[in-house]
């Protein structure tokens, strides 16, 4: 790659890459991401790349970044046609190149099909992907996050080149406030405030963070991003780090994220090369490099200062804030630290201006940025829905266009599965019922709701979900994941575990709720930082919304979502049709009956796991909590 | 100097002065157990919690050791949220650390439940990390300091063992607000208990008295560039 000596160089580099992308040229897109590859896309790229040479076609095999939809994978997307294929496998590939590739006919096995067996051609067409805005994930499936030169043909570095020819650092941080940007991991504090903090912060050297210690069980968004666009995190950085006068910047990135690591490492390389990394960047006098830091797995370093004690070799423990580390961070110098998604928000920002940014989402940012929630968000779609990925959408979207369109609705919703609830914002973030779903979604409204945006996990739940359960899980997790520093955290969850894993074993006690909200009273208080003082949503979100599960725990046993081990028991109905299934699918032998007999279940054998009940075509398996136990059973 | 406001009172902050440093010295009481004036403050055990607000923006709790005074910043040390909250965290101490006195003393000045609702722990240390940080900002020998996190989080030396680095100071011992670090000390040897580390003493070659472990001499020796003789008498013999 030739070497950019002045913004107007590298623009015209831009402009013969942009020139040299032929829109109609023949590609085969195969996604790389790590879900992807986990179901086999590394081979498949190969082997496509292999029978292309073979056959002596003009086709360029892409590797690309995470398009979303991983478990469909691995996922195949024909351009400039848009058709797309799911779980393809090498012995496909002949077909795909005869068939659809040079006859233009469709593979029926190969194509999505929805719940309802309706079968979708392109890929902008299915369900997952239609409702979707995607801004930060608009190159992943089309570009090669090691190629430069296909993040350069499209448009990637003209808002830097942009900046650094035509605008003073103090325009950009007054751009980035106006466009109401707001920190995507979490906190949802207004960007451009942050930069302006940290450009004003007296210091002789200042420091830039990205934030990409994604520490969210079921949470990928970060990961994906870097993964299939890592220069677009560069290039966000560099134009923050000129905006803040920061000269030095790390990536805090989860040792976890192999690929990640891989595809930002290769991309320093190549910004280096091309004369945007380094030392008198584009020539003009400004200097800023960036160096990866691997986090070793300690949820809590994704707090901001536990990170920046990590970053200086120390135990990551957060401190109290003030001081913010705008004005004391790395080091004790002026510090800017963003999330991953929030510097992928910067170019497109630069590129496409204020008004369009503005012209998505929620509210009004044009006095302050606190006034709304603006741009897209990604969210890590997981649970009980039909379709589970990434999926990027327009802030203010409701929550029932995530779960019932997107995400096609609840699993097994024709065996009469219901929706219950959906988590929000990680394991800290709260438990949102039915009556919610019409809400929209942005930073604001879900903590009216008692969740948080968080960093954009997103989990369905339903109606066999007990809601006690779900937050002894999340209390459990966070119980370990705690620093261990401040008492109210501490102490609190150590309590609250004791309580809850009391409870879903029933032996609850009628006091145990007022002392579970004392409890989150003083956490939410009195905790050092925002892993302490969130740490108690699990509880009082499912406290206010399911409170009636807890009581029922307590008065009679029972569990309303049939979860709880110990109190339920799974029990063979009369309509048992004695197809022997049940029987032959136990894996302790605890269900005996003859061939086209009535089953019948010996309790002190089983262990509840509920093989039987899944298998059972006849709905001849009851699950019994709460007095029916006595009433049926007569335990 | 900067102006705040201090229970409705306009009070002004000398510089380096925390909201802490600020209420002690206008005379207002604020109970603290990780505190101590010869090491940074660190905000762990919460007991020294005030009400705060900055330019008549939202009430925020925050512990007040750490708290540096700024310009609109409004401070209650004695509202009831700052009391209850207070009282919570007793509470849970109180229930780590049974029938400690300091604990049970604080507990009947702030009327906080003497008796906690939750399983009594046999702990007798509630890992406000003091014992750690006069180590390393005061002793400078950076012998003991926290392992593991969350509800497993302990203090001792490197994988809880006996530390080797530890030079029986008896820092520790001194500052510790629960009491729980002893030391025993005879004519040949001082061993600090909780950390299991036994150094043999040495004697004033005038009054024989076993004034300080040999390890110690050797490290402050090799610290402070001392003299080979410096140490051979005690410091009472010396005036």
């Amino acid at each position: 790659m030739e070497k950019a000596t002045t913004p107007q160089a590298l623009l015209q580099i831009i402009e013969k890459h942009e020139k040299a992308r032929d829109p109609n040229a023949v590609r085969i897109s195969v996604c790389g991401g790590t879900g992807c590859k986990a179901s086999g896309a590394g081979p498949l790229i190969e082997a496509f790349r292999k029978e292309i040479a073979d056959r002596k076609l003009d086709v360029e095999v892409i590797s690309t970044g995470c398009h979303g939809f991983c478990e469909r994978g691995p996922l195949v997307v024909l351009h400039p046609t848009g058709v797309f294929y799911q779980k393809v496998k090498i012995k496909d590939i002949p077909e795909i190149l005869e068939k659809t590739l040079d006859k233009g006919e469709l593979i029926p096995r190969l194509q999505y099909r929805d719940e309802n067996r309706q079968v979708y051609v392109k890929e902008k067409e299915v369900p997952f992907y239609k409702d979707q805005e995607r801004i930060v994930f608009a190159m992943n499936g089309h570009i090669d996050p090691t190629r430069l030169d296909h993040y350069l043909s499209m448009q990637g570095y003209r808002a830097l080149a942009t900046v650094l020819a035509k605008h003073k650092p103090e325009e950009i941080v007054e751009m980035v406030i106006k466009s109401g940007l707001r920190g995507r991991g979490g906190g949802g504090f207004p960007t451009g405030l942050k930069w302006k903090f940290t450009r004003e912060a007296e210091g002789d050297k200042k420091y830039l963070i990205c934030n990409a210690d994604e520490g969210d069980p079921g949470a990928f968004m970060d990961r994906s991003v870097l993964e299939g666009n890592p220069h677009l995190v560069l290039e966000g950085m560099i134009i923050g780090a000129f905006a803040v006068g920061a000269s030095e910047g790390y990536v805090y990135v989860r040792n976890e994220y192999p690929m990640a690591i891989e595809h930002l490492q290769l991309a320093i390389t190549q910004a280096r090369e091309l004369g945007v990394l380094g030392q008198n960047i584009l020539g003009t006098g400004f200097s800023f490099d960036v160096k990866i830091n691997r986090g070793g797995g300690a949820f809590v370093c994704g707090e901001e200062t536990a990170l920046i004690a990590s970053i200086e070799g120390r135990r990551g423990m957060p401190r109290t804030r003030p001081p913010f580390p705008a004005k004391k961070g790395l080091w004790g110098k002026p510090t800017d630290i963003n999330n991953v998604e929030t510097w992928a928000n910067v170019p497109y920002i630069i590129n496409r201006g204020v008004d369009w940014f503005t012209s998505i989402g929620t509210g009004d940012v044009s006095k302050s940025p606190f006034g709304g929630s603006k741009g897209t968000k990604i969210f890590s779609l997981v649970g009980k829905v039909n379709n589970t990925g990434l999926v990027e959408v327009p802030m203010g979207i409701p929550l029932r266009k995530i779960v019932f369109d997107i995400g096609g609705g609840i699993k097994g919703a024709k065996k009469g599965r219901t929706f219950k609830a959906v988590q929000t914002g990680g394991p800290s973030g709260g438990c949102i019922p039915d009556k919610y779903l019409d809400h929209p979604v942005d930073f604001d409204e879900l903590s009216k709701l008692g969740s948080m945006m968080g960093s954009g996990g997103m989990i369905v739940m339903d109606d066999h979900t007990c809601m006690v359960e779900v937050a002894r899980y999340f209390v459990d997790f966070l119980k370990e994941e705690s620093c261990g520093k401040c008492t109210p955290c501490r102490e609190g969850l150590r309590r609250m575990s004791e309580i809850l894993n009391r409870m879903v074993r029933g032996q609850g006690r009628t006091e145990d709720l007022a002392v579970l909200e004392d409890l989150g009273a003083v956490m939410k208080d009195a905790s050092l930082c925002q892993l302490g003082s969130t740490a108690a949503n699990p509880v009082l979100s499912t406290l206010q919304y399911f409170r009636s599960e807890y009581e029922n725990h307590i008065a009679t046993g029972l569990c309303d979502g049939r979860q709880c081990i110990d109190l339920i028991r799974y029990h063979i109905t009369d309509a048992c049709t004695g197809c022997t299934i049940c029987a032959k699918k136990c894996p302790t032998q605890a269900i005996t009956g003859e061939n086209k007999q009535l089953h019948v279940l010996d309790q002190s054998k089983c262990v509840r796991c509920g093989v039987c009940y899944d298998a059972c075509n006849f709905n001849a398996i009851s699950i019994l909590s709460g007095t029916e136990i006595r009433e049926k059973l007569g335990e | 100097m900067v102006e705040i406001t201090l229970n409705g009172k306009k009070v002004e902050a000398r510089d380096g002065e925390t909201i802490l440093d600020l209420a002690t010295r206008e005379g207002i009481h604020i109970p603290t157990l990780c505190h101590h004036p010869a090491v940074e403050p660190t905000g762990a055990c919460r007991m020294c919690l005030v009400e705060f607000s900055m330019n008549n923006g939202p009430k925020k709790i925050t512990s007040s050791c750490t708290l540096v005074p700024e310009p609109g910043m409004v401070v209650e040390t004695d509202s009831e949220r700052v009391h209850q909250n207070r009282k919570s965290v007793l509470e849970l101490l109180m229930a780590r650390v049974p029938g400690n006195p300091e604990l049970v003393k604080l507990a009947k000045e702030s009327d906080a439940r003497l008796t906690p609702r939750f399983p009594a722990m046999k702990e007798d240390c509630i890992l406000c990390g003091l014992c750690a940080r006069v180590c390393e900002e005061v002793v400078g020998a950076k012998a003991i300091f926290f392992t593991n996190r969350g509800t497993e989080l302990d203090v001792g030396g490197p994988f809880l063992e006996s530390p080797e680095d530890c030079i029986g100071c008896g820092a520790c011992v001194y500052v510790c607000p629960m009491d729980c670090i002893k030391m025993e000390q005879n004519a040949e040897t001082r061993k600090i208990v909780k950390w299991d580390r036994e150094l043999p003493m040495r004697k004033c070659e005038t009054c024989g008295y076993p004034f300080m472990p040999n390890f110690q001499v050797l490290r402050f020796k090799k610290w402070a560039d001392m003299p080979g003789d410096y140490f051979k008498i005690c410091a009472d013999c010396r005036k």
